[in-house]
């Protein structure tokens, strides 16, 4: 019987107690939790139950004249064609650049997967240097990289005789979203491949070797059993790039504010510039921009549901035995 | 003439060497098991046959041909994993075929081998299903059909068992020796740390230790003539009792009747070569504990001079810890010397 003393007992004892006492018996943890839960409450809770109120408001945010204009907000929006040009172009920037990521990151994880390789770490390092380094230092860099004034992919393009004039990567309206766009996916690849990566360390190295012993070579082993193993995650993963793509705010707003001629104007900046009005704009429509904020959140979690739904097909479609 | 050799095989990783110049034949249609403790180079050795782990030195060959340089899947080998290494997605059908059809076998051809591996180990019923909808057994059972379809001079098993539960390891063990049976001439080299599975499955065992080969033989060769203290302890279950011999005395002072045990330093005797006495005897000791296996009783007992001792009994045998026991040598009984190799001087002793 002495086998079985080391087992706990049951945790009946426990639940049974009143929520005051086992509050009050956890009073020092709950302590702990407040600082965070206070700056999630301010920051996050507040501000999203805040907007639904502030969207019915006609109001600048700058002064204490509030007028209840109800859904008149959202009537404005639909007929602005700045809002719906910065919902379009959103949507196109995640479109363009979270398949390209990911595509990316897949390729390079493979590559990088090989253990033969003997410098995949430096590899590694070195693809994930842009993820670290602030959108603020990546901005300016681009700035003077992409510059039409003698920067140095310019110089590259003109000596190798690519192109006869300078290209304005970042001042011409047709180009401008595709440069931002090449800028993003090259300093956020580096998530994607380390996602990507941790995917195929669930690949047990006895398939590999299973497939040595069957005779399947190099490309057949990626496309037939690596691939189908890991192209579960590519929901997950495509699902976080897409969130972080839609938050390209600091980007946009440290290259091009926007322009040029709101050429670049995604939603987060057309948020930011009908809230708080910076020196170029109008004037300041904190209820307005409430209304933008609230209508594209909507359309975001309408995305997610979609893709959450998506996943719960597919997981159905594949029974097990449990 | 499809069997094994190993010509002085060893295997460095840097300054390390962890197998330590093997020698082994096996031949065709052979059963043979290697065994041995966590660590021993078993599984590396199987690896190197496999062409998974580069041979440092010396040859393998398989079916006369000399492998070292050969790509596994030329080797004629074909090899079962302890996690079964299924491929997760394929259905049972494709996971066996899925070697074949990658190089470019007909697709009717793939079919009538996977079909015919499905017959043979009663797979027909799951042949759409994916692993993870099947038993335990029945992947291994799928793993070893993925191995029967490239139709291998030999099979190579790392410890198939180890992952199963002890019931089900029992069930596929039977399994396995069947199949052996019914592919004939087919060689096969299995690896595990069980002593029990190395006994009933093979027709020979290898008992390595540390990167050498210990000894060579049948089950019972190995069973009744040890080479030496290891293989001694190693083989059989319980453990060989062993005892320390000075000047053919037991520490207790007394001379145990075992001819030949003068020259020897280790007396050693198996739990069912202790037979009980009333009085008298060669060994005498109080019992700590009782095993009661339904077909036999255990006696862990200690001796006058504090080692622990285990003896068999017959079913039914009532024994009570704390109680005094005596008991005769009764049976084979093996002298090691020093060195821990056997001296093959012992001479049986039958019961008196």
């Amino acid at each position: 019987m002495s086998a079985y003393s080391d087992i706990p007992p049951p945790p009946d004892e426990a639940r049974q107690r009143p929520l005051g006492q086992r509050l009050r018996e956890h009073r020092i943890d709950y302590l702990f939790l407040l600082p965070g839960l206070a700056i999630f409450g301010a920051f996050v809770v507040w501000p999203l139950f805040a907007a639904n109120w502030f969207a019915l408001l006609d109001w600048s945010g700058f002064d204490s004249r509030q007028v209840f204009v109800g859904l008149q907000n959202y009537r404005d929006l639909l007929g602005d064609e700045f809002f719906r040009a910065a919902f379009v172009r959103s949507i196109l920037f995640t479109a363009i650049t979270v398949p390209l990521q990911m595509l990316l990151g897949l390729v390079l994880a493979v590559v990088l997967n090989n253990r033969l390789l003997k410098l995949s770490a430096l590899f590694r390092t070195m693809i994930f240097l842009p993820v670290v380094t602030p959108v603020a230092v990546i901005a300016i860099v681009m700035a003077l990289m992409l510059s039409p004034f003698n920067g140095p992919i310019n110089d590259l393009l003109q000596s190798t005789e690519i192109v006869q004039r300078a290209v304005d990567f970042l001042g011409s309206p047709q180009l401008v979203m595709w440069s931002l766009a090449g800028i993003y996916v090259w300093k956020w690849t580096g998530v994607t491949l380390i996602y990507w990566l941790a995917a195929l360390q669930t690949v047990p190295d006895e398939l590999y070797e299973a497939c040595k012993l069957d005779g399947v070579r190099g490309w057949q082993v990626t496309r037939y059993v690596i691939l189908p193993i890991i192209a579960p995650f590519a929901v997950v993963i495509g699902l976080i790039s897409a969130i972080s793509a839609l938050n390209v705010f600091p980007l946009i707003q440290a290259t091009t504010q926007g322009g040029p001629f709101f050429a670049s104007e995604v939603m987060e900046v057309f948020i930011f510039r009908t809230a708080f009005a910076p020196p170029s704009g109008t004037f300041p429509q904190l209820g307005y921009a409430s209304a933008a904020g609230v209508l594209f959140g909507l359309a975001v979690m309408g995305l997610t549901i979609l893709q959450v739904l998506a996943v719960r097909h597919a997981r159905r479609k594949e029974p097990t035995n449990g | 003439m499809s069997g094994v050799i190993l010509n002085n095989v060893k295997k460095r990783y840097g300054a390390v060497e962890v197998i330590k110049g093997v020698d082994i034949e096996i031949g065709e249609g052979e059963f043979c098991v290697f065994v041995g403790p966590s660590g021993c180079g078993k599984s590396t050795l199987l690896r190197m046959i496999a062409g998974l782990e580069e041979i440092s030195s010396g040859d393998v060959q398989i079916g006369g041909r000399r492998v070292n340089d050969l790509d596994p899947k030329d080797r004629g080998a074909a090899m079962v994993f302890q996690t079964y290494a299924l491929y997760p997605h394929m259905d049972v059908a494709r996971n066996m075929g899925f070697g074949l059809s990658m190089n470019g076998w007909p697709r009717d051809e793939v079919d009538r081998r996977v079909n015919e591996a499905a017959r043979i180990l009663q797979l027909e019923p799951y042949l759409d299903r994916k692993p993870r909808q099947l038993s335990g057994g029945q992947r291994q059972r799928v793993a070893i059909g993925r191995a029967i379809v490239r139709d291998p001079e030999v099979f190579l098993f790392d410890e198939p068992l180890s992952n199963l539960d002890a019931e089900l390891r029992v069930a596929t063990r039977l399994e396995i020796a069947k199949l052996h049976g019914t592919l004939e001439n087919s060689t096969m080299i299995y690896v595990t740390h069980d002593q029990v599975e190395a006994m009933t499955l093979a027709d020979k065992i290898v008992v390595l230790r540390d990167g050498r080969v210990e000894q060579v033989g049948a089950p019972m060769d190995l069973y009744e003539t040890p080479d030496n203290l290891f293989v001694a302890g190693f083989i059989g279950s319980p453990k060989m009792n062993f005892m320390a011999l000075d000047n053919g005395r037991l520490p207790d002072g007394t001379a145990p009747a075992v001819p030949g045990a003068a020259g020897a330093a280790t007396l050693g005797v198996r739990s069912d070569a202790l037979r009980p006495v009333e009085s008298g005897g060669d060994v005498a000791g109080e019992i700590t504990v009782v095993e009661q296996l339904g077909d036999a009783v255990f006696a862990h007992f200690r001796t006058g001079w504090g080692q622990e001792m285990v003896a068999r009994f017959e079913p039914g045998t009532r024994l009570r810890a704390g109680e005094s026991v005596r008991f005769a040598l009764a049976g084979r009984t093996h002298l090691f010397d020093a060195e821990g190799r056997a001296l093959r001087a012992a001479a049986e002793r039958l019961t008196a």
